[in-house]
């Protein structure tokens, strides 16, 4: 299963790029589910798109933390050295979201 | 002879390298292309047409052994699947119609059928459709002669016919599902309409009236009526010896005079050096059939000569038009006097509501009045209730659509209050069917209040009440094929993706089916995109193949590359399609497909997510299961 959710996550961006238009919120809920696995998004003012794949359905917590990966988020934008839509490398980065998937989820 | 229908037999075409260029989709540029599905659509409308059990006397089966075949019905198999011609066909209203062309389905005699089913039921107490082991070889052996095309085409990087083998795949697993001469009390669809008696010319008029009184006194079983089977006889006769075609048309006479019944005079050529032509092998035979024909009595490659085949086809013509349709349409006009006429009016409504709740002893009332045998579970042949079945599927065949499915209502209310589950589930799925068939765009609102709850029900009742595992599969299938064939993607592919998720989820299929029904969950998102973007995207795909025909060196401009900028490709289509959704299906079928054993489909299904998947980092990277797969597929296709 591990090995397929890259492969999941991405075939979720159809439905993202579908409801995009429709909410005016940032936060999308659970947009799609595979054989008991949710995903949630989140749209970034700069559509870039945030999606977590996960097993129990918890909205508040999952908005708590898209909220603060966004602020992560804008911090990394902040860096010049940093391209849009290039990969985030830093490990402080990883570090960081990893802590905040230990406090929310 | 090569009809749109015979996708299926394309290994048997390619084999004896017969051109297969009308049945490889033409247009490259073709984006979401629903053609199989309209194949499918059509195979619908063959299977579910007019049985027709064939009989033949011993001297017009060695006429038919003369060719190869070892029995009439074998030699006139091929020749039911499909049948160009207007036909005229009046509807409930007495409104003509045509019909561009028909089936029959050919069977094997009454008393034969009933009798190797009596057996296997005997074997597995339960009546289903197909048997998994046997439908699971039978495609594996497709799979295996249709590789080494496969193989070529990939060479050759013809994609066209790559794609076309790819897709005759599934339309083969889809012609066996429907395929089934299973005599059953609740499918009537599968009870013969009309009987064909073939004598030779030779054969004296004593034999004829044997063979009709056999016939008539078949002990069938207590739900079919032998009066309504239509008995017809053919009579052959060799056109080489002009004798015969006199003794022919005497012996027609004979009998028409004699016994009431209509004969037909079929003239076969047996001159050896008269042009020939290879029949294909018949598209709706059953699993089993098939593999017979394969395994235990190939029959090579039956040849007739070309005007026996039209013959052929010109008698195959008369009688349907001249006395099947018409004995169809009678008896429905019967029918619809007895049963549906009484009940539509208002006096048989006061006086069926009266009896539902003045009646005398409400206790007992409801088991009296039922006529379903609740020991055998079937109607008998006279019942109101069968009554109504049968209309609906005569008229099903006779593609009176509307009529069907409203016929099919009435019988589904019967059904449900005498509890006869497996006929209800059978009616119900039968009405979503007519429904879908006869429409080519359904609102919202009669898929979510009509179709979906008939296909949740039926197949609900199916697998749970009557453990027909293979009726279910059978029934959401269909379904879901007819939802593909509907204009708007958009709006009808969800549904058709849910059925066919069902499919999988029910675990109704063997290893073989299940990478089919993923493979075809791929194809159902690929379809699955707006009208709009399908516009766009079949016009950029002209536009490219414009481009490739023209002259190349027209100088490129480069445009001012902002490196800042997220370059967006397809900004016309963003949310309307499901590409992706597509590649991932194709992915999963791919590792269901099985790398080792597999390899040339896993990478046809990888080559189709080519252009989702190419360049991306996720998929690329080499630990990732799109990576991993193509490595060891290619390592095995080479091996």
């Amino acid at each position: 299963m591990k090995e397929l959710n890259p492969f999941i996550l991405h075939s979720s961006l159809d439905i993202v790029e579908d409801i995009q238009w429709k909410t005016s919120q940032l936060y999308l809920k659970t947009i799609d589910n595979f054989y008991g696995y949710y995903i949630s998004g989140f749209l970034t003012s700069g559509n870039i798109k945030f999606l977590l794949i996960h097993e129990t359905k918890n909205e508040e917590s999952i908005r708590q933390f898209f909220n603060d990966l966004n602020d992560l988020y804008v911090k990394v934008l902040l860096n010049p050295f940093y391209k849009v839509n290039d990969a985030i490398t830093s490990p402080v980065f990883d570090l960081k979201v990893k802590g905040f998937a230990k406090k929310y989820l | 002879m090569e009809s749109y229908l015979s996708i299926s037999n394309l290994p048997f075409f390619l084999d004896r390298g017969i051109t297969i260029d009308n049945l490889v989709e033409q247009k490259q540029s073709n984006v979401a292309s629903k053609k199989t599905s309209i194949d499918c659509k059509r195979l619908v409308t063959c299977a579910f047409s007019p049985q027709i059990t064939v009989t033949s006397s011993a001297n017009a089966d060695n006429l038919a052994s003369d060719f190869g075949f070892h029995s009439f019905f074998q030699l006139l198999k091929p020749f039911g699947d499909h049948i160009q011609h207007k036909f005229q066909i009046k509807d409930s209203q007495l409104v003509s119609r045509t019909a561009d062309d028909f089936s029959v389905r050919f069977t094997r005699p009454l008393s034969d059928l009933l009798s190797i089913q009596e057996a296997e039921i005997k074997e597995r107490n339960k009546v289903q459709l197909f048997n998994q082991h046997s439908f699971e070889l039978l495609l594996g052996e497709y799979i295996q002669a249709i590789n080494p095309h496969l193989r070529n085409a990939q060479k050759a990087n013809d994609i066209r016919l790559q794609s076309t083998l790819k897709s005759s795949m599934y339309i083969k697993f889809f012609t066996k599902l429907l395929s089934s001469s299973l005599l059953t009390s609740f499918e009537s669809l599968n009870h013969p309409v009309a009987s064909f008696i073939v004598i030779s010319a030779d054969d004296p008029y004593d034999e004829a009236r044997r063979l009709l009184i056999e016939f008539k006194s078949t002990k069938v079983p207590d739900f079919m009526n032998i009066e309504d089977i239509l008995p017809l006889f053919i009579i052959v006769y060799d056109e080489v010896k002009e004798t015969d075609q006199q003794k022919a048309f005497q012996l027609k006479d004979h009998i028409k005079k004699q016994l009431f019944t209509d004969a037909f005079t079929l003239g076969i050529s047996t001159n050896k050096e008269a042009k020939s032509q290879l029949l294909s092998p018949p598209v709706l035979s059953s699993i089993d059939e098939e593999l017979q024909n394969t395994h235990l009595t190939s029959i090579g490659n039956p040849t007739l000569p070309v005007s026996t085949i039209t013959s052929i086809y010109q008698v195959l013509k008369d009688v349907i038009q001249r006395k099947l349709i018409p004995f169809m349409e009678k008896k429905i006009a019967t029918w619809d006097d007895q049963v549906i006429t009484p009940r539509k009016s208002l006096t048989g409504r006061f006086f069926s509501v009266s009896k539902k709740y003045f009646g005398k002893n409400p206790q007992n009332n409801n088991e009296q009045s039922s006529n379903y045998n609740i020991e055998r579970g079937s109607y008998g042949f006279g019942a109101v209730e069968s009554l109504t079945r049968k209309l609906a599927d005569w008229s099903f065949m006779l593609r009176d659509y509307r009529y069907a499915y409203t016929s099919y209502e009435l019988a589904k209310k019967d059904f449900l209050s005498d509890k006869a589950w497996a006929h209800l589930a059978s009616c119900q799925e039968m009405a979503a069917i007519s429904l879908l068939m006869g429409a080519t765009n359904i609102t919202s609102k009669i898929k979510n209040d009509t179709i979906d709850p008939l296909v949740d029900s039926s197949n609900y009742t199916f697998l749970s009440r009557c453990g027909l595992k293979t009726y279910a599969l059978r029934s959401i299938l269909i379904v879901s094929e007819l939802f593909c064939t509907l204009r708007d993607g958009w709006t009808s592919a969800p549904a058709a993706l849910k059925w066919v998720q069902k499919a999988i989820d029910d675990k109704s299929v063997g290893k073989i089916g299940r990478s089919l029904l993923l493979e075809r969950m791929s194809y159902i998102n690929s379809i699955y995109m707006s009208s709009q973007a399908k516009i766009i995207l079949s016009k950029k795909a002209q536009d490219n193949e414009k481009e490739n025909e023209e002259d190349k060196d027209k100088e490129e401009y480069e445009p001012i590359f902002n490196e800042q900028k997220i370059v967006k490709e397809n900004m016309g289509t963003i949310g309307f399609t499901n590409n992706r959704k597509a590649a991932l299906w194709n992915l999963l079928a791919a590792k269901d497909w099985d790398p080792v054993s597999q390899p040339l489909q896993v990478q046809i299904c990888l080559n189709s997510t080519e252009d989702t998947y190419g360049g991306k980092i996720f998929a690329e990277r080499d630990s990732s299961l799109y990576q991993r797969l193509l490595t060891v597929s290619q390592k095995h296709v080479r091996d």
